[in-house]
């Protein structure tokens, strides 16, 4: 979560446990591999061919040691190659190094290595992305080209093996970026009528009916075009994809809507919570106020006191010791010594008690004077005992009555000299424990502390629920607010208990922060709660909207319901090859996919995609517009 | 009164700190005049270091009275004047044994004593440890119960402790049964305690001037 907590990170947290949880249920088995061998070369604003192996991971996480990703960067003097590495959270980066002719070379020639898991190792794949949306003209666009081909060449793969693919992202955002896209339709179609040795995919983020869709998304369709265009029917996949093809796609995706759960959830827990923050806190004063800070009758802070009983009490004669000590004549004390009062035991043996009760002490006293570290973690505990003993309102009351405090941290008295022997002795411990200046001094600051962790803690707990006016509304369906509202309140109902008691405790920014990580991870952890998050998106369908999923999966597997990326000068025929990309065990029973249409196994539930490959003729991608 | 630390005088100096040969008197000589402080410290620490730590104390204390006074835990002193040393041939009756006793020229101007380091040559001597050994007997209390049976051990040992020159202060202590109980003045002006226990006490001593026989 971040610095500044908001209702904002508490989502994304959960999202990201949610996705992570999500990924490891629904993605229990694996899905379609890729046939052949493969690299994927990107070619535009890095983030965004960093989501592209995000993406492709995703389907392949078993391939993530075994297919490079490398960034091209068209340059004066040959094209520059950067390879994209996976991070700690498993998210791509781009590197910072160069990658030189022999370590592309290197990586392309590792791919066909025996300890490596393709199906076939006849050919090699090579797919390179030109993302054109941050070009400026025509030229930047024939360097790319150039640099495709620079780095093809740099990674030495023979032409009998090779099979590329140029994946086109084109930006017709508005008539400037059209006249861009415009003139390089008409390069590609020079191109390919000239013979080009690639299969080119073109893709707009102009669909057919005239919507604009997101680069994130042109990325998400490129992602399953080389994921299904890799599949494992071979016989079909040269002929289909790699025979100097131009091609664009039709795609649609349907995925969980696991943002607006997730925000939904915090939402309603951070809604339950603020109920708890009740007025300003009135605190007696006097000896009950002291006895809530910690402080005994005698003036001793009661978490020193327990430290004293826990190391010093074996520095304490046994009753059997005490019987050692000297006497006057060979007879019995007056007493029992336990029992005598200290004077009283310190008369009869001739002030050897008091002698050896000072040796005691000043062992003790140098024990503690010499240990800073140990003081100052006497002061934290004590510090953690006024965090659980006062809300965080009388926390900040407290800080507003300084007095008050101040009468109750006036100096401990010595205990009354009439104490049994013993009872004196530990009384008499405790009191020099906590009359050490120093440490009553720390003691005090621990308070302090904590009455200004408190009042910060408010000032980020109003913040946090300030966070929630900025969150956009949740647009989904009576069904969904039904369903997850049911889910919420069932959890709740059954945890309120121990989430309450836990909110009342906080009184830290950093306490805040941990409680909702343990919320977040509770609920993650609860059973019924985790088998609804983390179903897959078509059984959540069938969940929330009680409704029959397979109507909207229906509706994906019409070629005409699905928008085309790319418009085009004449209609496009049928398309030569469909797919539904899902977790195939996830797809509802009775969905009656047509013949024409493969299902390509993700092996993951999240999202139901569908892609219709449209091939295309030269002349129908000239830009007819005005250049 | 106030005390300062002088740096060494030719004209106002003790010297040659020395026992009686009876060992009960501290004599020592010094120049013409001079009144003296004569200071008492744990054994082996000589007080010339060690003295303006004490001037806080030695202002609090009175030192009008014709014996040692304590300034803190084992640290006690003794103005001698001129006169009352003369009086007493050349010295001062010895306070206690196991320790370090250093003997300091003064003079007194109004409310400000200004106390002389000694010059630091081997020739003054103004320290002198006087070491102590002592024997304590500890013994088994044995009764008969009839005149004629034998005598049998009835659960106590007696310590018999010298009267005079060791110091109570917790230096001399005995050790039984897991504990270490101090050696107090009380202890020491009764002669003789008793301990009940099945095991004699073993006497310990952490003052290196204090040497038990």
């Amino acid at each position: 979560m971040d610095a500044n907590l908001t209702v904002q990170s508490v989502i994304e947290y959960f999202e990201d446990k949610l996705r992570h949880q999500e990924g490891a249920i629904s993605g229990s088995k694996s899905g379609s591999a890729p046939q052949y061998p493969m690299m994927v070369f990107h070619l535009g604003p890095c983030e965004r061919g960093a989501a592209l192996a995000d993406g492709l991971m995703y389907l392949w996480p078993q391939f993530r040691q075994e297919i490079p990703f490398l960034s091209v960067k068209p340059a004066p003097g040959g094209a520059e190659l950067r390879e994209f590495f996976p991070q700690g959270n498993g998210k791509y980066a781009v590197s910072p190094d160069r990658v030189d002719a022999g370590r592309a070379a290197d990586l392309a020639s590792g791919l066909s290595s025996i300890d490596r898991h393709f199906r076939s190792y006849v050919k090699i794949v090579s797919y390179f992305v030109i993302d054109t949306f941050g070009l400026q003209d025509l030229k930047a666009f024939s360097a790319c080209l150039d640099a495709v081909s620079q780095a093809q060449s740099a990674t030495g793969i023979s032409a009998a093996m090779s099979m590329s693919m140029l994946i086109i992202l084109l930006d017709e955002s508005n008539s400037s970026r059209q006249k861009l896209a415009g003139q390089i339709r008409n390069l590609l179609a020079q191109n390919v009528s000239q013979g080009s040795s690639a299969s080119v995919c073109l893709v707009s983020n102009r669909l057919n009916d005239q919507r604009i869709a997101p680069p994130e998304v042109c990325t998400s369709l490129s992602t399953a075009v080389i994921a299904v265009s890799n599949n494992q029917d071979a016989q079909t996949v040269q002929d289909t994809f790699f025979n100097h093809r131009l091609f664009t796609a039709g795609y649609r995706r349907a995925e969980k809507p696991i943002a607006d759960i997730c925000q939904f959830m915090v939402t309603r827990l951070v809604n339950r919570l603020s109920r708890l923050q009740t007025a300003g806190e009135n605190l007696p004063s006097g000896r009950e106020l002291a006895q809530r800070l910690g402080v005994s009758q005698n003036g001793t802070i009661v978490t020193l006191d327990r430290y004293v009983q826990d190391n010093f009490a074996s520095l304490l004669p046994t009753p059997q010791q005490l019987e050692l000590f000297p006497r006057r004549s060979c007879a019995d004390f007056s007493g029992s010594p336990e029992a005598m009062s200290a004077s009283d035991f310190n008369e009869e043996t001739m002030g050897a008690w008091s002698a050896y009760l000072a040796g005691l002490m000043a062992e003790a006293g140098s024990r503690l004077e010499l240990n800073r570290v140990e003081m100052e973690r006497l002061a934290a505990d004590y510090g953690a005992y006024l965090r659980r003993e006062f809300t965080v309102r009388e926390l900040i009351w407290l800080s507003e009555h300084g007095e008050a405090v101040d009468a109750c941290f006036a100096s401990p008295r010595e205990p009354f000299p009439h104490l049994g022997t013993l009872e004196y002795a530990g009384e008499y411990l405790k009191y020099l424990l906590s009359s050490n200046q120093e440490l009553r001094a720390l003691c005090r600051g621990a308070l302090d502390r904590a009455c200004t962790e408190a009042a910060e803690y408010l000032k980020d707990w109003n913040a946090l629920v300030g966070s929630m006016s900025s969150l956009h509304p949740i647009r989904q369906g009576d069904g969904f607010t039904g369903f997850y509202s049911g889910l919420f309140n069932d959890y709740y109902d059954k945890q309120s208990h121990f989430i309450e008691d836990d909110f009342k405790k906080l009184s830290s920014r950093e306490g805040l922060r941990k409680f909702f990580t343990r919320a977040v991870d509770g609920m993650l952890q609860d059973d019924a709660l985790k088998n609804a998050l983390c179903a897959s998106f078509v059984s959540e369908l069938t969940y929330n909207d009680q409704d029959d999923a397979s109507s909207l999966v229906k509706k994906m597997l019409v070629p005409g319901q699905v928008p085309v990326y790319l418009q085009t000068l004449f209609a496009l025929g049928a398309p030569f090859r469909s797919f539904l990309l899902a977790d195939s065990g996830s797809l509802p029973a009775a969905l009656n996919i047509p013949s024409g249409i493969a299902v390509y196994d993700t092996g993951r539930g999240s999202a139901v995609e569908a892609l219709y490959l449209y091939g295309l003729r030269p002349d129908s991608i000239m830009f007819g517009g005005d250049l | 009164m106030r005390f300062t630390y002088a740096d060494p005088s030719p004209s106002c100096c003790a010297y040659s700190l020395r026992l009686s040969d009876r060992r009960d008197t501290l004599l020592w000589d010094c120049t013409h005049g001079a009144d003296t402080l004569v200071l008492e410290t744990p054994f082996g620490q000589c007080a010339t270091e060690l003295f303006p730590a004490f001037c806080e104390a030695l202002e609090a204390a009175d030192l009008a009275a014709d014996s040692f006074v304590q300034l803190r835990a084992g640290v006690w002193a003794r103005y001698v004047s001129a006169g009352a040393r003369a009086r007493m041939n050349g010295g001062c009756p010895l306070h206690r044994e196991a320790c370090t006793y250093t003997v300091l020229a003064c003079e007194i101007n109004g409310n400000v004593c200004t106390v002389y380091a000694p010059a630091k040559t081997n020739m003054v001597q103004p320290s002198l440890d006087v070491p102590l050994q002592i024997h304590v007997e500890v013994s088994p209390e044995m009764r008969r119960n009839f005149p004629w049976s034998h005598p049998k051990f009835i659960g106590y040992f007696r310590i018999d402790l010298p009267r005079a020159g060791v110091p109570g202060d917790g230096t001399l202590s005995y050790t039984v049964g897991g504990i270490r109980v101090p050696i107090t003045d009380g202890m020491l002006a009764q002669g003789a305690v008793y301990v009940r226990s099945d095991v004699p006490p073993t006497l310990v001593s952490t003052n290196p001037g204090l040497k038990l026989k």
